[in-house]
């Protein structure tokens, strides 16, 4: 199965970093993944059910198949920052400005 | 004209001399760029739209007024491009994607009417990768004008998503031209074009009239041979702009101190980079210690800074671009991964893209103690030259993924990550050049409104060098 560069990178581990740029891609990756090993087709579930449902009449069934890779991206870079815990007080920088240092 | 003495190869400084002392003729450049721009520009797939009469119109007026001793500054009959996501009112805006190539703005954006006070000449809208990037491609064809072609080497990309700017400039079609970032995207063109693109800070710089694809990350700002070019041309687009709530009035005391600069290099910078990079990256910190303290291994702050930034992109982007992500008019993009990658965007969780805000607060004061230690952080600008435009992204150069650790964590992605969500300025500076004699480039990260500073030390490590100056061969 063909896979996104969203869903190589994951596999590569080199999101941390890098997710700026390949998921929505100013630029591209400074450093290329490794090929991964292609995995099995798996049955849309979750939010890819939903995106399917919602958007599916626009796309193709191979760009539908790249659209559930990056919905279950979704899901997994939600667990990654879900595993970044914050203080109840920790406000987030809405009103952004930047001050002289 | 021949190629060789092409106006456009020169310092900004010394052409503007020549325009003031009237041994050059505004409308001489003026048809000069017009020219380079449709015989070269169009090959290149850097243009989108030329300014032609509207441009010699603009040039004659140029050259009266100097002529009448009316003389507006250093821009004042100098030809430029814009990145073709600034709103003009005389040519279309198209945004670089095929559902916008007929938009029309009634209206100038702020930079243009700027840049039009300072007397400088727009002579044509740059090509740019569709919607700036914010649908995730993974290829260079991801333009309605095609891929953006390296002038270095055609078959290789110029980069994005400001690729027709990067591609202008190195090709000596305009003296300058207006890119812009929201992460990465003056930086990578500018490193993969060999010239020297400045990040301004967030707010030095209205962004009134430009594509929004991140409120709180996009930032305009100028592409040019050299850093004493982008300083010159900053000072004419920045200031308080009331179009643009988040602009600020420049800061007094963003010069230089004059002390020796403190130069903080990452730790790490160049692993698991092409070996050409590592090396022009090397020789760049010997030509930088000549003139300032150079440190080693400087450590960022440990937080996530590419997952917060490409959970800002999405969640902002996906906003900005709800109606046509749910029109279905993705279908139009040239990206293959365009036409589908803005769905995942709208389904962005709020709570994430807030966890993402808050992570985002976190790294301002470490990052702003880190930058009162160091005038400069550096690495070099991207891991590779610029990518074959045959190849998607995710397969170009694998041989540098060989050994690499899976958690590993690139210093230059995190640079321009953290750089950008901080909005704090960044130079690149053309160092060397690569595999395919394509150019390399070094990044720096300085404080906030500390253009100056970086602007200094990029014209004191440009004494000592002349990559700035180089020329591809044919322009």
């Amino acid at each position: 199965m063909a896979k996104t560069r969203r869903a190589i990178l994951k596999a590569a581990g080199a999101l941390s970093a890098l997710a700026a740029l390949p998921v929505r891609a100013q630029t591209p990756s400074p450093v290329p993944a490794a090929t991964p090993t292609p995995a099995p087709a798996k049955k849309p579930d979750g939010l890819a059910l939903v995106a399917r449902d919602r958007y599916g009449k626009f796309l193709t069934e191979d760009e539908m198949v790249k659209m559930d890779e990056d919905m279950a991206f979704l899901d997994t870079r939600s667990a990654r920052l879900r595993a970044l815990r914050l203080e109840n007080g920790e406000e987030p920088a809405l009103d952004f400005r930047v001050n002289r240092t | 004209m021949s190629e060789s003495d092409s106006f456009f190869f020169t310092p900004l400084r010394e052409l503007a001399a020549k325009v003031r002392a009237r041994k050059v003729s505004p409308v001489a450049l003026a048809e000069e760029s017009l020219e380079r721009l449709e015989r070269h520009g169009r090959k290149l797939n850097a243009v989108v739209t030329l300014a032609g009469d509207d441009a010699l119109a603009a040039a004659r007026t140029a050259e009266a007024e100097i002529k009448r001793g009316r003389y507006r500054g250093p821009l004042h009959g100098i030809p430029y491009g814009a990145k073709d996501l600034l709103a003009t009112k005389k040519m279309p805006t198209t945004w670089g994607a095929a559902p916008y190539r007929n938009q029309q703005f009634s209206y100038d954006a702020t930079v243009i009417r700027k840049l039009a006070d300072a007397g400088a000449v727009l002579t044509a809208k740059l090509s740019m990768v569709e919607l700036a990037g914010g649908m995730g491609y993974n290829d260079a064809n991801a333009s309605f004008t095609g891929p953006g072609l390296n002038p270095w080497n055609t078959a290789f990309w110029s980069g994005g998503s400001s690729s027709g700017p990067g591609a202008a400039v190195a090709a000596g079609l305009v003296a300058f031209a207006i890119g812009s970032e929201t992460v990465g995207s003056i930086i990578t063109p500018s490193a993969f074009c060999g010239v020297t693109g400045l990040r301004p800070s967030y707010g030095r710089v209205s962004r009134h009239g430009a594509m929004a694809l991140c409120w709180t990350l996009d930032k305009l700002g100028p592409m040019t041979r050299g850093a004493d070019d982008c300083a010159l041309v900053l000072s004419a687009m920045e200031g308080k702009d009331p179009a643009d709530p988040t602009t600020v009035a420049v800061p007094a005391g963003s010069a230089p101190s004059g002390r020796r600069p403190r130069i903080g290099v990452l730790h790490g910078a160049t692993d698991f980079v092409q070996p050409e990079v590592a090396k022009n990256f090397e020789d760049s910190l010997t030509v930088l210690a000549r003139f300032a303290d150079v440190s080693r291994d400087v450590a960022l702050v440990d937080l996530p800074f590419g997952l917060c930034a490409g959970t800002i992109v999405d969640a902002e982007g996906g906003s900005a671009f709800r109606e046509l992500i749910e029109s279905g008019r993705l279908r139009e993009l040239a990206a293959k991964s365009d036409r589908y990658g803005g769905y995942s965007s709208l389904m962005t969780p709020a709570v994430d893209y807030l966890h993402a805000m808050r992570l985002r607060e976190k790294m301002r004061a470490p990052m702003a103690a880190l930058l009162e230690r160091y005038d400069a952080l550096a690495a070099p600008a991207r891991a590779t030259v610029s990518l074959p435009i045959a190849v998607d992204f995710d397969k170009a150069y694998p041989e540098l993924a060989k050994g690499r650790p899976e958690n590993f964590v690139s210093p230059i992605g995190a640079l321009i990550s953290v750089g950008n969500l901080v909005g704090y300025p960044a130079l690149s500076l053309p160092n060397g050049f690569g595999a395919s004699g394509l150019p390399t480039g070094i990044q720096l990260l300085g404080g906030a409104f500390r253009e100056a500073g970086l602007a200094g030390i990029g014209r004191e490590l440009q004494k000592r060098t002349d990559f700035h100056l180089r020329r591809p061969d044919g322009y």
